[in-house]
């Protein structure tokens, strides 16, 4: 580990930045789920993180089931597709310097002529 | 009703993710196919139906193609039209494999669906797993890298003429019927739609169908996989399959593991790698013949197992898989420890070498002023390194400098799918540069150094601390119009992070003979670029120019600032026998510097940059930018 490396600033802010959406995610990861399982319509039995989603949902099971028909919201598919490009974009960032600023680099091939 | 369940989330399922990540990572990055082979199988060991573990795979991949295709596009190794022609017929593939999963799955369940990828999986690692330990035996026996040759069903390919369906590619310089196009991304796509590697077919389809040289194909891969990894993120997103969490968590992982993995290609072999990739395909390939017995009884088409049989027949299945992912991460942790450990070593006695080198009589005439010892001339073989080559060559003789020459072999493994040699192809493009390099220079006493990197401005840098350079010395792309006040991404990033100064050469400039110019605004930035050319004035017996440039709407005591600065360095170089005359400009700094190198016939411009941290462009500072997009003469950024 070199503590006089010049990337140590970049390393601590994109490190930093990944681990914060990494926590909103899982934070509101209830939320996300909800959000992926009625991007199409579906029947939601129980609430929460217990909540179980059935898709293709027929009214009477769904109602016998004790669920809710929840109609599907296309544009839900975008969460993940967003969220994929703000990791990969920080967390990438991050892990690109890690190893570097932890001295480890590929090597080189010197010859003398 | 169908229920798509995720899996549920806890310690051990989390830290098992993430280390799955990692190792896939790990094991992708050294051998370059992707990793979701290793991926997908583990999702599903977890738990999560096919269909989940294919379309969160799918969707953790999608923007690292972007970032791959747009550094690789950079080197010109991307062919965006084909890339984009073959990702949208690579859409409707796997629109098809999408309709086919879902049938599946609505006519057998999700048994079904685990059926169908894991008889896949089975099918495709057998045939690329044969031919990586194929190429293995090839590489072992003979490891010269060949040159391109177009294979000779693309010869064929290329031959045929089909009016009404050819399309010109620059990946062939030709045109090819896009009846030939069309099944390569359609096929590319129904593959990735069921194990979410379209790779496999995509790559060797375009080198020996289309003759698409390897490394142009394995770049132009990325832009199908960024296409259909976000269509596909989309159609299964809208069936409610994508588990956002799970690819995150895998992300998390695999980011860091394909560094290491990429960082431990560069020090084994090819073959050896070649070698990893056969044992672990064919172990994960062995690992879901475990399964299917069980996906066959549940679906009623063998008679039926006894449920305990199942469970241990599922369980010698994960254990083969977990098997073949320890496997690889020792194979590659081994390799980098004692790669490094070598490398160590060679470094430590170059070191002591040099180190004994220097108590032989210096030849330079350091009294008067300073020397360049090591001058690191870093070239990419364009058209614009010629003036880079020439004032390197004509510095090192007349310092009597060590030269460095390097070229930076750019590679990310990561990307690369079963490209045999795709490494060696990008370091035998390096050599031929720096050979050509060394060629251009004349006779003269010089280093090589092949650089591998992921970008040219790491290996650059990386080169020149590795080698405590003093300078380095490398081109400027051309440009024109406006576009020239911006430098290059390479050169300002080398600006930004070199641990030296750097002197940047337009293609037609020559070496300094005529003077020096040098632009102060009194900052520490601007006095260490006045102490610098003031000793670079006196070593090579040149005026020296030392410019101030003031805007019209400067007061009176910023005025006298910029008189303070000049005379500062004024009195620095008193005594001493070299010319210096100071000039106070009105004008746009840039504007001011050029103008008076120019009046001066100063053929040397030095100018300083800001520190060595932050944000590369910013801290590079609008004005040293503009002065080196614009000057005709090398510019050197000296850093503080």
């Amino acid at each position: 580990m070199d503590l006089h490396h010049p990337h140590w600033g970049r390393t601590i802010f994109w490190g930093s930045l990944a681990a914060l959406i990494y926590a909103a995610m899982f934070y509101y990861s209830d939320v996300i789920l909800h959000m992926a399982h009625t991007t199409p319509a579906a029947c939601v039995v129980g609430h929460g993180a217990d909540a179980i989603y059935y898709h293709k949902p027929d009214a009477a099971a769904c109602t016998a089931l004790g669920g809710h028909i929840e109609p599907g919201v296309w544009w839900h598919v975008l969460i993940p597709i967003l969220l994929a490009f703000l990791i990969s974009f920080a967390h990438g960032a991050f892990t690109g310097l890690f190893w570097d600023v932890m001295g480890l680099k590929a090597a080189s091939h010197a010859e003398k002529k | 009703m169908e229920i798509t369940q995720f899996i549920e989330l806890n310690a051990a399922t989390v830290f098992l993710l993430v280390l799955i990540g990692f190792i896939g990572g790990m094991v992708s990055g050294f051998i370059g196919s992707g990793g979701a082979f290793v991926l997908t199988p583990a999702m599903m060991a977890l738990g999560a139906p096919a269909i989940v573990a294919v379309a969160s795979n799918i969707c953790h991949k999608f923007p690292k193609a972007l970032v791959g295709a747009t550094k690789r596009h950079k080197y010109g190794q991307v062919d965006v039209k084909l890339g984009l022609i073959l990702g949208l017929f690579a859409e409707f593939g796997m629109l098809a494999g999408k309709y086919l999963m879902v049938g599946i799955m609505r006519q057998f369940g999700k048994v079904g669906t685990d059926l169908y990828v894991s008889a896949i999986f089975i099918a495709v690692l057998a045939v690329v797993g044969t031919f990586v330990l194929r190429d293995y035996r090839k590489l072992r026996n003979a490891p010269q890298s060949d040159t391109h040759e177009v294979p000779r069903i693309a010869r064929w390919v290329l031959a045929i003429d089909i009016p009404g369906t050819m399309m010109y590619f620059d990946a062939i310089k030709g045109r090819v019927s896009l009846l030939f196009v069309i099944p390569i991304g359609f096929a590319t796509g129904l593959l990735a739609s069921a194990i979410a590697v379209g790779g496999f077919i995509g790559v060797p389809a375009m080198i020996y169908i289309l003759g698409v040289p390897a490394l142009m194909a394995s770049g132009t891969e990325l832009v199908i996989a960024f296409v259909m990894g976000l269509g596909g993120t989309f159609l299964y997103g809208l069936e409610g399959a994508v588990d956002v969490r799970l690819s995150m968590l895998i992300l998390l992982g695999s980011l860091f593991g394909i560094q290491l993995g990429a960082i431990g290609t560069t020090y084994v072999k090819d073959y050896q790698i070649k070698l990893v990739m056969a044992v672990i395909m064919l172990t994960v390939l062995f690992s879901r013949v475990f399964y299917v017995p069980g996906y066959l009884s549940q679906l009623g088409m063998i008679s039926p197992i006894e449920h305990a049989h199942v469970a241990t027949l599922k369980t010698l299945g994960d254990s083969v898989l977990a098997v073949a992912l320890i496997l690889g991460a020792i194979t590659v942790l081994t390799a980098l420890t004692k790669g490094i450990a070598e490398h160590r070593k060679a470094d430590f006695a170059r070191q002591l070498a040099e180190g004994m080198a220097a108590f032989a009589p210096s030849l330079g005439s350091l009294e008067t002023g300073m020397r360049w010892k090591r001058i690191l001339l870093a070239t990419d073989g364009s058209e614009y390194s010629g003036g880079a080559i020439r004032v390197a060559a004509s510095l090192a003789a007349r310092n009597q400098a060590r030269l460095l020459i390097t070229s930076v072999a750019v590679y990310n493994p990561e990307y690369a799918t079963t490209v045999p040699g795709l490494e060696q192809m990008a370091l035998d493009m390096a050599r031929r540069n720096v050979e050509a390099a060394a060629q251009s220079a004349g006779g003269i006493d010089h280093e090589i150094v092949v650089a591998e990197a992921d970008d040219p401005y790491r290996g650059i840098v990386d080169t020149a601390s590795e080698d405590h350079a003093d300078v380095i010395v490398m081109g400027r792309r051309g440009k024109r119009g406006l576009a020239r006040a911006m430098v290059g991404d390479a050169t300002a990033r080398v600006i930004g992070y070199a641990p030296c100064n750097v002197l940047v050469v337009p293609r037609g400039a020559q070496d300094c003979r005529q003077g020096i110019l040098v632009a102060t605004d009194g900052s520490r930035h601007g006095d260490a670029a006045a102490r610098l050319a003031g000793q670079l004035a006196l070593t090579w017996n040149l005026p020296l120019t030392v410019v101030s440039a003031v805007l019209a709407s400067y007061n009176e005591q910023r005025r006298h600032e910029a008189v303070a600065a000049i005379d500062r360095v004024k009195a620095g170089l008193a005594g001493l026998p070299v010319t210096v005359t100071g000039v106070v400009a009105e004008g746009r700094p840039e504007q001011v510097i050029l103008d008076q190198a120019r009046k001066a016939g100063a053929d040397f411009i030095v100018v300083g940059t800001h520190g060595r941290t932050g944000l590369d462009r910013l801290l590079m500072g609008s004005v040293a930018e503009r002065v080196i997009g614009f000057a005709d003469c090398p510019v050197l950024a000296v850093k503080i």
